[in-house]
């Protein structure tokens, strides 16, 4: 378990030597399955199990692993978040900029900035730098809509109805073009304010 | 009342899109421009440019 957790936490190296851990036949030796039972017992309820550790154990156990390896995921998630933003600031302009920034963009040999430290050599495949900035990307995405998930915004009607109708290949004097929403916002209920009457009222 | 408090916020909304370059004004007359249109209206949702 500590060697997959290794393979996904790199960082578990440093302070765990996995070599000095018994090899899996030594420790295998010493386990046996656990066997468990449940019947009703007059008025009550019997679980019983029997192996090396009982079952609620291993169940307890494997709830505290798991949500340990969660909150590292979690955390790691998090450190990508807030470094992309930061060495990459011009990233919002092209979507594509990113991965190309991470693909070719970086010369031989120099560490890329992640949070576990990856050191790509120039000799790797493409596809492998491809994941890794994607990852990265995706976390910088994520970062900056979980940011914008709390802000309170009233969605512009008034804009939307006048983006649609100057979508149209003609042009408009303002009054036109305002009978014509108007009456758009009408139809869908919205030509009071509504909740931007209510700010302006406040003010 | 309210049919003129709706003119003045989309005259103001219609003025923010030609200021930002949405829209040609030619005298009196609006002309929106649609692809700078679709980009005003998808940042106005909150998506980000260049991003499908």
């Amino acid at each position: 378990m500590l060697l997959m957790a290794a393979a996904f936490m790199p960082a578990i190296a440093r302070s765990v030597d996995l070599g000095k851990l018994p090899s899996p036949e030594v420790i295998t030796k010493h386990l046996s399955p656990i066997v468990s039972s449940q019947r009703y017992d007059r008025d009550g309820y019997v679980a019983e199990s029997l192996g090396p550790i009982t079952l609620d154990q291993a169940a307890i156990g494997l709830a505290i692993l798991s949500s340990v390896g969660t909150a590292a995921r979690q955390q790691a998630a998090t450190g990508f978040g807030s470094w992309a933003p930061s060495s990459s600031s011009h990233a919002a302009a092209s979507d594509k900029q990113p991965i190309a920034h991470a693909v070719g963009g970086k010369p031989a040999g120099r560490p890329v900035p992640f949070r576990h430290s990856l050191e790509f050599q120039p000799r790797e495949t493409k596809e492998k730098c491809c994941s890794w900035a994607k990852t990265c990307y995706l976390s910088h995405l994520m970062a900056i809509l979980k940011k914008n998930a709390f802000s309170r915004r009233v969605p512009d009607l008034v804009t939307e109805e006048l983006v649609a109708v100057l979508s149209r290949r003609s042009s408009f004097e303002f009054k036109q073009l305002f009978d014509i929403v108007h009456e758009n916002l009408r139809a869908r209920n919205a030509a009071s304010g509504g909740e931007e009457m209510l700010r302006l009222a406040s003010l | 009342m309210a049919r003129k408090c709706c003119g003045l916020r989309a005259y103001e909304k219609l003025q923010n899109l030609v200021a930002r370059g949405a829209v040609k004004k030619n005298g009196k007359k609006y002309k929106g421009l649609p692809s700078a249109l679709a980009n005003a209206i998808a940042q106005q949702n909150g998506h980000l440019a260049g991003v499908k």
